[in-house]
This record gives structure tokens, C-alpha cells and sequence, in this order.
């Protein structure tokens, strides 16, 4: 008995022994989705002079995100913060429902439920965070005014509230405060993915995030101190090392270290006017849809390729084998998932009925559009003073009496009819972005076509691996414009070429290489040779998460081992 | 692009009323004074029964004045002229650039209202005034100067888009007003001498320490509205305000003939003419502003700032008297800012022997 209690006892003390060596468990990161609150924003823009600046102050909004963690949760997987473009355009609705997450929609359109699992998911990847930008997706605003008045209401589409740089500030702020939440990956990297005017925020996300002391001491004709201050803190935190000192931008990749961009705009201007060039040239794709329809393209006839494809040949400019509305109704067929409560939960992960700021009593002051509320015909216009420029019918995918289908409404309560749980895709946005925006008014380079921004591409692709896919199909954003797009910018690149893959583009991609100007930027290396990766998907269109999945995934697993991890950008 | 100022008919009222200001008084004055020194008796009667004293050693006057200073303060001007020029760099010279390259197909500006920089302040003075002898006397007084120029104007801009859109847009100063207010002692001799029967005329130095203070005030607002078939919708609008203000302590020196005639055995009339040196040559004080990010607000000495605007439209170095001043008075691009109330003066008064 003696010699057996003295067996137990050293069992005892072993087993105590050992589980002090034993590693601590991982700690669980969960999937998690919901919203983060930004505060009301107090920027301006100057061109020099403070005392007449343009001072905005922004209105609260409560963005919506999701996040799917790593199948394999290590300490150095990368986070990939997905945005889809517009502006206006949602992320919850595309990218998220789209071929990137473990779940996906059944790309056929013909299961039940209507999302399946995803083969390719980006989980294999990293951790996943989807983020629907103000006013978008499930997004929403709070205003401080009362909304029963229509003009208060249209005042708040404007300039303190959609510009590009505000915008990549509300994403900036949503990913910093997520990172600050949790610890366990505030330093982990960080890879942008961004999808068509998704290009132009992850170029302005990376080019403050790189440089961002010029956004609070009056060198940038933006300013945006409290952002400035948020950035700094994240860095001091994640960068104690350099505590005493702004980090270089060199330094700062170590966290922020790649983007991936898929049918971007980088410097809108130039491509479009590269693509109308191109597409007016015999053997284009315009080309091949005369034939097939016995309608030529005519510029002078026709007027923007768009408008030919759009209206008169009735092809999706985004997908042009396909007929008009070929995307919107897979975007709207996304909504109509996401508006029911369980297939939202499930594709979240996330008990949806839980999150408190989707009750209609959490939001009593929230907005998402102004105008004529009543659902709209095809085709026909938005009546109403405020509503005049609103110049579409909102393809909110509504029933026929005007209500948001699924149970959202049923669940969370009824809204008032400026407030909707989901828009897809919301023209208000986009119309405070160009045409009713005070600052693009006034003379501030907040208009998106700029060079400025190719500009602040061509500075952040010195320093950050790049993606950028190159879809056949997609004649928005013609990936064969590309190149001739940024060799328009002879001040900073002496050449551009396309370096083609030397296997037909199935494991080695094509590249676009970028040879810049000795001096172009300064401490910029002489000679500089920067290479971007551009790998085809020949039946693509501007969704390519939804048509190429595994290509896509395929590339950019790719891409993340051979450049980012590496650290080649060269 | 037309340009058409309006209101030349309030130019005129306004002078009137400024004449009106500085006149009423001394009328009063005189009305009140003539029955003072010796009766209502005409003065066909008094110039028979009286002899008029001349100045005698030892004699004590007191004086009180009126009238106009003609100012030139240079560097408190140039907020009026940053004022307007910046409105031209930020409207017209952008409207000219989207023309000229093809954005609008035409653009328009009209004027309403008027603002002019600060040239001319009332003034009013004490002094006492004793004799040394016939000719000559000392004098201890104080002159207080008092001068503002506010001007209500608005501008509007109408822009034709190539697409045959129309914008307007307008701005709006209620006011953009210039203001100073100086007080100086000065201890001073006079002479004086009789030239004619009943005229006199002198010559006047006096000189002592200049208080003085300056205002800036631009309250403005802007809006933007869009031709939407039945009339222009209001698409946004912002307000802002920036007021400056600035004390400081300089010096006084003022130089000048002065002609006058008695009344009565007691009281003279005079008017007096020449120049006054009046400079502070450094002010501090607060300033605020209000704008759509928030107010903000500051103290300290005053400076002329070099602020150099650069837009897509281009380039404009411009000049503004102000106390906000990041770096202070050594930062790049400032340089002394001076308070200059020197110019002719000219006045009227009363002058009562004791």
C-alpha cells in the first residue's frame, strides 16, 4: 500500500513537473463579425494657406466586418483585409460571398442552402477580415441632424463624408482598432486586397500608412491629425524598437507587406483613355461582339464603349460574353442571402441575431440614403428635390412592396425608409464621391481619375509586393490598358514592358516591370526596377473570385511565397 | 467673364455720415461754448464794446478738437488684400483654368456691395494749454484716434458646364471690417502769433507714447447650388469666422500749422493742419477662428505671415497680418508686423481761456 501511495505521489509530482514544461495552449481565435464605430472626423484640405481651408467634420459611422480566422492560426499569418470599390460597392456582398471565405456562393446558383463549402478558401492562407465600407453593405451612418428634413439628409452625401482620403482613413482606422483588439495578431502581416476602385483606397490606405507624417503637419493638402496620432500608436506599439521615431516606410512593410489587386484602378484617367483606345482598334473584343452582332463599334455613333456594350449590344461591360446584368444579378443574389438571418450567420460564422448595432432601436438616427424611397422600375428616375441627382434606380433587389427581402426586418425591426439593412450597391455614395462633392468643387484633388493617385501608386510599389490580376473578360478595367497607362507616367517610369510568362501563364505569371526614373522619389535607389505580378485568368471578368477562384487563390499562394514572404520586390 | 460693381450711391451716403460724425460734435460744441465765454450779445455789439486780450504770460487755455486723420497703416491693409486676392485665386483663377481646359465651356463673376481698406480715422483731443509768453505755450493734452472700414460683399460665381450643366456658387463677407483705436498723451509748445487784425496763426510740435490697437474681422459664408430645371437646389454650404486683435504701445509725434480767430474775449476758434508720426512697431493680442473642424484660437505677438498657396491652377505668395504664428516671430516666411497710424491730420476746435 505504501510503495503504491508512493507510486501515486511520484506520478502526482511528474505530472505536475511536465505541465509547467508543457507549451501554453494557442490561445482560440474565433470568427467574429459585427461593427466598428468611427467617431465623427474633424480634416480638412488646404492648398497652403490655413485660414482658408476647407474643414469638414465626417458623421459617425458603423462599419460593418467579418472575420474568418486561419485554418492554421500560427503567430506569422498574414491577415488579408479584403474591400470591394465602387465607390459605393460592397465587400459583404462580393469578395466576402464570392470565392475567398470558407464559405461561398454556389457560383450555379442552384443549392440549398445557397452557399456551399469553399475548396479554395483564403483560410489555408491567413486569417481573412471583409470590411463594407461607409454607407455600403451593411454599413451605416449616424447623423446628428434631424433626417425628417430631406435637405439635411442629402447634406450628408458629400464631401465630409465620401472622399478617397477620408475613406482610406475609416479603413485604416477600422484595421488598426481591429489589430488593437486583438493582441495576439496586432502585429502580424498584412496583405490589402482590393477589388476595382478598391485599387485607389488600398493605393491611399498604403501610401498614409507608409508616409503618414505628412498628413498631419500641413505637407499633404489633406490633413487628418487624429488619424496621423492612431497610426503612430499602432507603430509604437507593434514597433517598440523604434518608440523614439516615425519608422521608415522600409520598416513599416515589415508589417504592411503586400496588395492584392484585382481589376484595379490605379490611375483611372489614363486607363480609360488607354482602354477606349484599344477597344477602338480592329481584333478587340469590340471587335469580336460587331461580329457576333452585326453592330460595330463607332465612338461617334456610340459614345463611350460602355455605353455600346451597356445599351446598345446589351453585353455586361464586366463580363462581356455575358448579357447585360450578368453580375448585378449575382450581386443581387448575394444580398438576397445575405438578408436572411441564418444563411448570414452561417456564412459569418457568427450568431448575426446577436450583434446588437443591426436592432433597429440601436440605430434610431441612422441613414443610408437620400431621395425617393419607393423602389424604382428599371430605367425610370428618382423623383423628389433631393433625389434629382440621383440619376439610377437603386438596384437594391427589393420586393415588390418596397421592403428588403428575407427576415432581416422581421428580426431586427422596422427601419425608417432613408435606413436599409444591406444595399449592395449604393449610386448616393457614388455621387458624393464625383459629381455633389464640395471639395472635388473647389479644386482639391479628391477626384479618383487623377494621375495623382497612379502617382501614389507608382511611390507605394517601390517599397510593397503587388498583385494585380489581368481578366480577360473585363472590359471596365481593361488589364491591357494597364501598362500603357502607367508609361504615361514618363515624370516618374522610363519604361514599362510586360515580361510574358514563360510557360502560357499556368504556374509562372506574366510581370509587369516598372523601370523608374533615377530621381523620380526621393532616397529612391539608382537603377530601380521594380516587378509586379500580373498573372492572367483567361475566363474572367471583373469578379474574379467569383469566376477563377482556384486560379486566383492559386496565384496569389503563389505570390505570398515567392515575393512577400521573401521579401522580393525586385 | 463680366464684372460689374454696384452701390456707388452708398460711397456717397457713406462719406455724409462720416462728415456727419465728426462735424456734429464741433457744432455742438461751438453752440454750447458761445454762451459760455460771455453771453448772446451779437457780435457786431461785442467787436464795439470789447478789446480782444492778447496771449499774456501765464495764461491758461483749454482746448478741445476735432476732425480727420488720414491713415496708411500698410501692414494691417494687407488682411483686405489677402482677403480678395485669395477669393480671386480660389474662384477666378480656378474658373479660368477649367475653361481654358475645357471643363467649363463659360463662366461668370458679379460683384455686390464693396470693401475697402482702412484709409482715414475720426480723431478727438484734449489739451491744456499755458503760456510761457505772448507767443509761446506749452502744451499737455491727449489725442484719441478712432477708425474702421467694415464692408458687406458678396460675390457669386456661375460656372456653365460643357454639358450644359450651370453651377453657382457664392461667397459672402458679412463683414470683412478693418478697425484701430489709438489714445496718446502728448506734452508739446505752440507758437503763436497774431498775423492780421483778428487771425492768428502757429506752428505746433508735440510728441508722447501711442497706445493703439487693431481689429480684423472676416465673417463669411460660401454655398454651392445646382441648376436642376426648375431652379437652383442647394447641394452645400459653410460658414467660417476669423477675428484677430492686437494692442501694443508705440510712439507719438505730430508736427503742424494751425490758423484760428477769437470768438470772444475768451474763446477762439482754430483750425490746425499737418502730420503725426504714429507708430507702435509691435502688437500682440488673441485671435479666433471658427470653421467646420472646430474652432481654434491663439495669442501672441503679431507678425505678417508668407502663406504660399499651390493648387492645379497654380501658384500665389500671400501676405497676411496676423498673431498666429506657429513659430513666432523668428519662423520661415514672417517679418515684423508694425502698426502704422502715421498721415496728415486736419481738426477743428475750441480753444477757452480761463
Amino acid at each position: 500500500m505504501k510503495r503504491f501511495s508512493a507510486l501515486l505521489f511520484g506520478l502526482a509530482m511528474l505530472t505536475a513537473a511536465f505541465s509547467g514544461l508543457r507549451p501554453a495552449a494557442e490561445p482560440e481565435i474565433c470568427a467574429e463579425a459585427g461593427f466598428i464605430t468611427i467617431e465623427p472626423v474633424s480634416f480638412h484640405f488646404h492648398f497652403g494657406d490655413p485660414f482658408s481651408r476647407l474643414g469638414l467634420v465626417s458623421s459617425e459611422a458603423r462599419m460593418w466586418y467579418s472575420f474568418q480566422p486561419a485554418d492554421n492560426p500560427g503567430s506569422a499569418a498574414p491577415l488579408f483585409v479584403f474591400f470591394n470599390g465602387g465607390p459605393g460597392s460592397a465587400t459583404s456582398t462580393v469578395l466576402m460571398s464570392m470565392g475567398t471565405g470558407r464559405l461561398t456562393l454556389d457560383p450555379a446558383m442552384n443549392t440549398d442552402p445557397a452557399t456551399i463549402a469553399n475548396p479554395v478558401s483564403w483560410t489555408r492562407l491567413g486569417h481573412l477580415l471583409y470590411i463594407d465600407a461607409r454607407q455600403t453593405g451593411f454599413s451605416y451612418n449616424i447623423s446628428s441632424e434631424n433626417l425628417e428634413d430631406s435637405s439635411n439628409l442629402f447634406r450628408e452625401f458629400n464631401a465630409q463624408n465620401y472622399n478617397p482620403f477620408l475613406d482610406a482613413g475609416d479603413f485604416i482606422r477600422c484595421l488598426l482598432r481591429f489589430l488593437e483588439g486583438h493582441p495576439d495578431l496586432q502585429a502580424n502581416p498584412v496583405i490589402l486586397v482590393g477589388e476595382s476602385f478598391g485599387g485607389i483606397r488600398a493605393t491611399t490606405m498604403l501610401h498614409i500608412l507608409l508616409h503618414p507624417a505628412g498628413y498631419g503637419d500641413g505637407s499633404e493638402f489633406f490633413q487628418d491629425a487624429a488619424l496621423v496620432e492612431e497610426i503612430l500608436g499602432h507603430y509604437r506599439t507593434v514597433f517598440p524598437e523604434f518608440s523614439n521615431n516615425d519608422p521608415s516606410p522600409a520598416e513599416i512593410t515589415r508589417q504592411f507587406r503586400g496588395q492584392v489587386l484585382i481589376q484595379p484602378t490605379v490611375t483611372l484617367e489614363y486607363q480609360l483613355e488607354e482602354t477606349e483606345a484599344l477597344l477602338a482598334m480592329p481584333g478587340s473584343p469590340l471587335d469580336q461582339i460587331g461580329r457576333e452582332t452585326g453592330i460595330f463599334y463607332d465612338p461617334l455613333l456610340h459614345g463611350d464603349s460602355f455605353n455600346y456594350l451597356y445599351h446598345i449590344v446589351k453585353r455586361d461591360p464586366f463580363i462581356y460574353p455575358q448579357t447585360v446584368g450578368w453580375s448585378s444579378e449575382r450581386i443581387l443574389r448575394a444580398a438576397h442571402l445575405l438578408r436572411r438571418t441564418p444563411e448570414l450567420t452561417r456564412l459569418t460564422g457568427v450568431d448575426v441575431t446577436s450583434i446588437p448595432e443591426f436592432y433597429a432601436g440601436e440605430r434610431t438616427n441612422a441613414y443610408r440614403i437620400y431621395g425617393d424611397y419607393t423602389p424604382l422600375e428599371p430605367g425610370s428616375r428618382a423623383a423628389g428635390p433631393a433625389a434629382r441627382l440621383c440619376l439610377q434606380p437603386m438596384p437594391l433587389g427589393l420586393t415588390s412592396d418596397g421592403r428588403e427581402p428575407g427576415d432581416v426586418e422581421a428580426v431586427f425591426g422596422e427601419l425608417q425608409p432613408w435606413d436599409w439593412y444591406l444595399i449592395p450597391s449604393n449610386p448616393c455614395v457614388n455621387l458624393a464621391f464625383t459629381t455633389t462633392n464640395v471639395a472635388r468643387q473647389r479644386g482639391y484633388q479628391v477626384d479618383f481619375s487623377l494621375p495623382l493617385f497612379g502617382w501614389m501608386f507608382l511611390r507605394n510599389a517601390i517599397d510593397i509586393p503587388t498583385l494585380i490580376t489581368s481578366a480577360a473578360l473585363d472590359l471596365t478595367i481593361f488589364p491591357p490598358a494597364l501598362p500603357p497607362a502607367l508609361a504615361r507616367h514618363q515624370d516618374i517610369l522610363s519604361t514599362v514592358r510586360v515580361i510574358p510568362s514563360k510557360d502560357g501563364g499556368s504556374s509562372d505569371p506574366d510581370v509587369l516591370e516598372l523601370v523608374y526614373r533615377p530621381g523620380s522619389f526621393p532616397g529612391m535607389p539608382e537603377p530601380a526596377a521594380r516587378r509586379i505580378w500580373f498573372p492572367r485568368f483567361s475566363e474572367s471578368g471583373h469578379m474574379v473570385s467569383l469566376s477563377q477562384p482556384g486560379e486566383l487563390f492559386k496565384w496569389v499562394e503563389a505570390w505570398l511565397t515567392d515575393c512577400v514572404l521573401k521579401g522580393a520586390v525586385r | 467673364m463680366t464684372d460689374r460693381q454696384g452701390c456707388s450711391h452708398r460711397i456717397f451716403s457713406n462719406t455724409i455720415a462720416r462728415l456727419a460724425r465728426v462735424f456734429l460734435p464741433l457744432v455742438l460744441m461751438v453752440g454750447l461754448a458761445a454762451p459760455l465765454s460771455g453771453g448772446c450779445a451779437g457780435r457786431e455789439d461785442r467787436e464795439a464794446e470789447e478789446t480782444f486780450a492778447r496771449p499774456a504770460r501765464g495764461d491758461f487755455r483749454l482746448e478741445a478738437w476735432g476732425g480727420f486723420a488720414a491713415l496708411a497703416p500698410r501692414d494691417l491693409n494687407l488682411f483686405h488684400d489677402y482677403t480678395l486676392g485669395r477669393d480671386r485665386f480660389l474662384f477666378d483663377r480656378q474658373l479660368d483654368f477649367l475653361q481654358n481646359n475645357g471643363i467649363l465651356a463659360a463662366w461668370s463673376r458679379t460683384s455686390d456691395g464693396d470693401s475697402d481698406p482702412l484709409t482715414w480715422a475720426a480723431s478727438l483731443g484734449l489739451r491744456a494749454r499755458y503760456q510761457l509768453s505772448g507767443t509761446l505755450s506749452v502744451t499737455l493734452g491727449a489725442i484719441c484716434l478712432n477708425g474702421s472700414e467694415a464692408g458687406d460683399l458678396q460675390m457669386e460665381f456661375n460656372r456653365s458646364g460643357v454639358e450644359g450643366t450651370m453651377d453657382r456658387e457664392t461667397q459672402a463677407y458679412t463683414p470683412l471690417s478693418l478697425s484701430v483705436r489709438g489714445v496718446a498723451p502728448m506734452l508739446g509748445l505752440l507758437f503763436e502769433m497774431p498775423v492780421y487784425e483778428s487771425v492768428f496763426a502757429g506752428l505746433y510740435l508735440a510728441g508722447g507714447p501711442l497706445f493703439a490697437g487693431c481689429r480684423t474681422l472676416s465673417d463669411w459664408k460660401y454655398s454651392w447650388s445646382h441648376r436642376t430645371g426648375e431652379g437652383f437646389d442647394l447641394i452645400y454650404s459653410y460658414e467660417g469666422r476669423l477675428e484677430q486683435e492686437g494692442r501694443g504701445t508705440g510712439a507719438a509725434l505730430e508736427i503742424g500749422l494751425r490758423v484760428g480767430s477769437p470768438l470772444t474775449s475768451r474763446l477762439d476758434f482754430f483750425c490746425e493742419g499737418g502730420y503725426a508720426l504714429l507708430i507702435v512697431p509691435e502688437l500682440s493680442g488673441p485671435g479666433e477662428e471658427i470653421l467646420a473642424d472646430g474652432p481654434r484660437s491663439w495669442d501672441g505677438p503679431w507678425g505678417i505671415r508668407e502663406l504660399e498657396l499651390t493648387a492645379p491652377w497654380g501658384d500665389l505668395l500671400l501676405e497676411i497680418p496676423t498673431s498666429d504664428l506657429p513659430d513666432g516671430l523668428d519662423g520661415n516666411g514672417v517679418r515684423d508686423f508694425k502698426l502704422d497710424l502715421s498721415g496728415f491730420k486736419l481738426r477743428m476746435g475750441l480753444s477757452f481761456r480761463f
